[in-house]
Order: structure tokens, then C-alpha cells, then sequence
């Protein structure tokens, strides 16, 4: 009889945890009343409710950005005098007055607003520095180099005139004429003439794309037929050694919304972000997933 | 309990594979629970790094940039709720209105409640469509109370000689070009002209329109429009004409080139004929332009309003433009 209790107190033990759910972290003193009027009371958890919904986790992402940032970047110097010049900057412009165009701007004080341009330069700093702790990585995967190219499309179906005009452009580029002006007189798209930076996830043509992941050296390619056959390019390479087309490959990196992502996903993660309430975790799960911890 | 295990030892493999089995329906269902964390009796929203977030804390920081309009919204949707009552035929013209537009959205637009709720909830801050609809329809009601309770204060003489307000009826017989009509519909409109001239008078003009009118939306009413006045979007035609007839008057045929013909009838000028109206309600509010919010703010007066924070009753009276001498 006595194991049978045993057994009884463990299966309901056993359940008891499994229907133990996500718990909702909740404010202090949530059923003050903030107004009220005949028997409707607004209470301060009714407002933190309406205010969270409003938010969908855009403070919470943001509130964490700024610990990160401020644990990984330090306060110097030289980023309190940027901050401060944005500042003067500012205010350089106003037609009003400096206290009115801080409320304006939602802050009391001239401290809140430089903690906030500070927290903004550092947030880009920390993509600077996943990019500087990673950058081997970075440059192996995203393989970058600088390139400029000529696109001659088959007009009227003139698949042979397309090829002769394409060994005629390569014939002037390596008897030295100037790549802008051969592209001028021969490429359908003359803005593809200005040197880009091109890496492996570039929206470009297949066949192009091969080639330039291909390439070791600066080089000027041969004729290259397009994956769908309309037309024909002539690639130039001009750099392709990482410390000369480093400094563009931190700008993009640097502009890429994609990238920014996942650097912020790293430090998020590198900092044990964790969050302990499921309505936010809702929120972060539906508009900012990729800031939540993968499972291990 | 070695003997006790020989005896029973099938109830003990069914006992111990039950176990198993809750232990890990216990572990399948807490597998992706979040962890919870209290600090100091305060609940933790989330942390970074030994850092933590307490929820009293993003109160803090939401409050500054939402708090107030949350409240305010808050606050106008209660004093709206507490003096309007919910009827099952408030409810049904709620939802009415709310499948038509979502239907509406759809079909022109082809994207519909999911874009609407969106609408609602960035734009205006509602949770959702369904409640920005609910309570503009409230809020009408609301209004509409109010100006029906003090009409000698806006249904004055001035506004009955500025907007010449009346309830209209009118038929119609509908041309596809009226400026170069076929046979046929000549024909119609001699049958509905010689049937008015003939069989009928101004005080069977429902009847006539009932029967004669080709225009669906009002035929099946009797023809009734309701509500017109000076700012009515009608055709310049038809406005002139309705805006011209005395009380229980019928017009004569007027011309439109883009519909054809209408018999207009002007059924009543009296004022309680069309207190509710919600044109009625529109042009009261046009030509006062903060009674909307007055009438909010003195709703919520009535019921005894008190504000823990005076910087929210200050922000809310803003929000309504009303100054603390109208308290």
C-alpha cells in the first residue's frame, strides 16, 4: 500500500512539473491605479501591457545593445569627443532653443543625449571590432576583390558580332586604352566599367561569379558567355591581395544589413543574452529572432 | 523486497515503464520552457551577461516613450466604454462595419484584416482593426448622445440658415449615358413620369420610389437618403435642387449627366428627424472644431476622474485641447 503511495505521489510529482509553463515577469505594485473614473481603473500593469504590445521588444533589443556595447567598447577619450562634436554640430543648427530641442528629442538632460550618441557609436564600433576579430575568417568566407567588367549583349541575336566586338574591346585594354573609354564604346551597361567590390554573395551573373571566385590574381579575363546566353563579359580584376581591397570590404561589411545582424547574433550570444519572460520573448521571437539564442 | 520484486515483477516492469514514460513527457514539455529568475523579489525580463533587466525597470524605460499616449488612449477608450452601452445592435454594426471594409481592402486591394490590424495598431494604436473600428463607432454614438442632449447649443438658427440640414428621398431613373439616351431608357423614364403625373402623390413618394427607383441602395427604402446639407458630396444637380425644396416638397425631374434622372422629395427639416445622423454628426463636428474632445473630457468630468500623476492629467489635457478653466 505504501509503495503504491510511492508511486502515486511521483506520477503526480511528475506532472505537476510537466504542466509548470512560461512564466510572465511581472511589475511591482502592477495594480496601482494610475487613473480612474467610475468603476474603470487603469492600472500600472494595465499600462505596462499596452506598452509592451506598442513595443513588440524594439527597447528590450535595443536597452541590451547598449550593455553589449558598453562592455565591449570602452568610453575613451576620443569617442566622448566624437559624441560631443555631434553635439555642438547640432546645436550649431538649431533655430530654437537647446532645452526645447531636447524634449523634442525625449531627453531632460545634454548627459542623456551624449550617453545615447555614445551608445550609437559604439554600436557601430562593435561591428568594426567583430569585423577586426574575425576578418581572416571574414575575407576567407566572403573571398572580396575589386574588379571591373564590360558587358557586350547579343543585339538582334548577332552572336558573331557580339564576339568580335568583344576580342576588339580586350585587344584596346591590353593595348592600353583606358577601360572607362573601351566600355564606353562597347558595353551595354557602362556603370558595371567602375571598379566595385564584388565577393562571394554578390548578385551576379553565375558564369561571372565562377570566374571571379576563380581568380588568384588581378587578371584580365577572356570572353565570358552569360549563364542564360544573352550576352558576353570581360572581366578586369584589379586587386584581389585582402589588405588592398580591405578597406571596402570593411565599408560594405560595415553597410550590410545582413552582416550587421549576424555580428549583433554573435555578441548577443557571446554575452548570454537571456530572457526570463515569454510575452517578450514572443515579441523578440517574431521581430527580431535572429538576437535569440540558438539551441544548443 | 526481493521476494516482493519476484512475485510482482510484471506490475514492476509496467510501473517502472510508466515512469519512464511521465519522466520524459515531465522533460518533452519543460524541454523549451524559459528559464524564470526573481531578483531581490523583483521578476527579471531578461539579462546580459551577471546583468540583470527587472521588469519594474523596462516599465521605466517603455514608459518614456510610450506611457503617456498608451494612457491617453487608455483613457479615451474608457470613458468611451463606460458611457456608451454595448447593445447586441451596437455589436452587430461593429461588426458589420468591420467585415465590410476587411472585405472591401480585400477585394480592391487584395490584403485584408493582417494589413488592417497593422494599420491599427501602428497608426492609431489600437490592438487590433476590429477595436479601431468598435471604438470610432462608440465614439460616434458618444458624440452623437452628447449633441442630442444640448442640440439648442449647436442646431441653433445659424447653422439652420448656413446648411439648410434635411432629410431627402429621391428616385431614380438610371441612364448609362444621359446625354444620349437609347430608346428604351426614354421609354422607362416617360412610364415613371406619367406614373408620378398620374397614379401617385407627395405623400406616396416611398411608394413610388419603391417601385420606380433603379438606384439599389435606396429604392428598397422607400428612396430615403437621409441626411443632406450644404456639405453633402452629392452631384452639384441633385444638391441644388434638395437643398432648395421646402419641407414635404417634391422637385420636378432634375438632369445628371453622369446618372440620369432624379425626382427628389425633402421629407423633413425637423431637427430630431436626423439627430443621429452621422453626416448630421460630421458637420456639427466641422464647425466645432474641438467639441469631439470636449465632449470626451467632460464625460470623463462626470464620472469623477482622478490622475495618481499630474503630468499625465496635464498631457491629457492636452491631448484634448482643453484648458484647466473648462474643468
Amino acid at each position: 500500500m505504501k509503495k503504491i503511495k510511492v508511486l502515486t505521489i511521483t506520477l503526480l510529482t511528475v506532472l505537476l512539473i510537466a504542466g509548470c509553463g512560461n512564466k510572465t515577469a511581472k511589475i511591482s505594485n502592477g495594480s496601482d491605479i494610475l487613473i480612474q473614473f467610475g468603476n474603470t481603473k487603469i492600472t500600472k500593469a494595465d499600462l505596462y501591457s499596452s506598452m509592451l504590445e506598442a513595443d513588440s521588444g524594439y527597447t528590450i533589443i535595443n536597452i541590451a545593445n547598449k550593455m553589449i556595447a558598453n562592455a565591449e567598447i570602452e568610453t575613451t577619450a576620443e569617442l566622448l569627443s566624437e559624441a560631443q562634436e555631434q553635439i555642438d554640430t547640432y546645436k550649431a543648427s538649431l533655430t530654437e532653443d537647446w532645452k526645447t530641442a531636447l524634449e523634442k528629442l525625449g531627453f531632460e538632460t545634454e548627459e542623456q543625449l551624449l550617453e545615447q550618441i555614445l551608445t550609437s557609436i559604439k554600436s557601430d564600433k562593435l561591428i568594426t571590432k567583430y569585423i577586426d576579430e574575425n576578418f581572416e575568417a571574414l575575407a576567407q568566407e566572403y573571398a572580396p576583390l575589386m574588379a571591373r567588367m564590360i558587358y557586350i549583349k547579343y543585339e538582334d541575336n548577332d552572336i558573331e558580332k557580339a564576339k568580335a566586338n568583344a576580342a576588339l574591346a580586350i585587344n584596346e585594354i591590353k593595348t592600353g586604352v583606358d577601360f572607362k573609354t573601351v566600355a564606353e564604346k562597347y558595353s551595354t551597361t557602362v556603370a558595371l566599367a567602375n571598379e566595385n567590390l564584388y565577393t562571394r554573395y554578390s548578385e551576379m551573373d553565375y558564369n561571372v561569379l565562377q570566374y571571379l571566385l576563380a581568380v588568384m590574381e588581378p587578371t584580365l579575363s577572356p570572353p565570358i558567355e552569360n549563364n542564360n546566353s544573352s550576352g558576353i563579359y570581360i572581366i578586369q580584376v584589379t586587386k584581389t591581395n585582402i589588405e588592398q581591397v580591405k578597406e571596402a570590404f570593411i565599408d560594405f561589411l560595415s553597410g550590410n544589413d545582413e552582416f550587421i545582424t549576424k555580428a549583433n547574433n554573435y555578441y548577443f550570444a557571446k554575452h548570454n543574452f537571456t530572457l526570463y519572460d515569454v510575452k517578450t520573448f514572443e515579441f523578440i521571437k517574431e521581430g527580431y529572432p535572429s538576437y535569440l539564442p540558438e539551441k544548443k | 523486497m526481493k521476494e516482493f520484486l519476484k512475485q510482482n515483477w510484471f506490475v514492476a516492469v509496467i510501473a517502472l515503464f510508466f515512469i519512464g514514460i511521465s519522466i520524459y513527457y515531465a522533460y518533452d514539455q519543460n524541454k523549451d520552457n524559459l528559464p524564470n529568475k526573481v531578483v531581490d523579489g523583483k521578476d527579471v525580463v531578461f539579462s546580459v551577461d551577471d546583468t540583470n533587466f527587472t521588469a519594474d525597470e523596462l516599465y521605466d524605460e517603455l514608459y518614456k516613450t510610450y506611457g503617456k499616449s498608451e494612457l491617453f488612449l487608455k483613457f479615451y477608450m474608457g470613458v468611451i466604454d463606460a458611457n456608451v452601452e454595448e447593445t447586441e445592435e451596437l455589436k452587430s454594426q461593429i461588426n458589420n462595419a468591420v467585415t465590410q471594409t476587411v472585405s472591401y481592402y480585400t477585394n480592391y486591394y487584395g490584403y485584408g484584416l493582417d494589413y488592417l490590424n497593422q494599420l491599427a495598431k501602428y497608426y492609431y494604436g489600437y490592438p487590433d482593426f476590429p477595436s479601431y473600428v468598435e471604438y470610432q463607432i462608440k465614439a460616434e454614438k458618444l458624440y452623437s448622445g452628447y449633441i442630442k442632449e444640448h442640440a439648442q447649443e449647436y442646431v441653433t438658427e445659424e447653422f439652420i440658415a448656413k446648411h439648410s440640414p434635411r432629410v431627402i428621398s429621391y428616385c431614380l431613373i438610371k441612364f448609362d449615358d444621359p446625354k444620349n439616351p437609347t430608346a428604351e431608357e426614354t421609354s422607362r423614364l416617360n412610364t415613371a413620369q406619367q406614373a408620378w403625373t398620374n397614379e401617385y402623390s407627395v405623400e406616396k413618394f416611398a411608394e413610388f420610389a419603391m417601385k420606380y427607383s433603379e438606384d439599389a441602395s435606396t429604392a428598397g427604402d422607400g428612396g430615403l437618403l437621409g441626411y443632406v446639407d450644404d456639405n453633402s458630396s452629392l452631384v452639384d444637380a441633385f444638391l441644388k435642387a434638395a437643398l432648395d425644396l421646402e419641407e414635404g416638397q417634391v422637385s420636378e425631374w432634375i438632369f445628371d449627366e453622369n446618372y440620369g434622372y432624379f425626382l427628389i422629395k425633402c421629407d423633413s427639416k425637423n431637427y430630431e428627424n436626423y439627430a443621429t445622423d452621422p453626416n448630421f454628426l460630421s458637420t456639427v463636428l466641422t464647425d466645432n472644431a474641438n467639441l469631439a474632445n470636449e465632449i470626451v473630457w467632460k464625460y470623463a468630468q462626470g464620472a469623477n476622474i482622478t490622475f495618481v500623476d499630474d503630468s499625465v492629467k496635464e498631457y491629457i489635457m492636452q491631448q484634448l485641447n482643453v484648458d484647466k478653466d473648462g474643468e
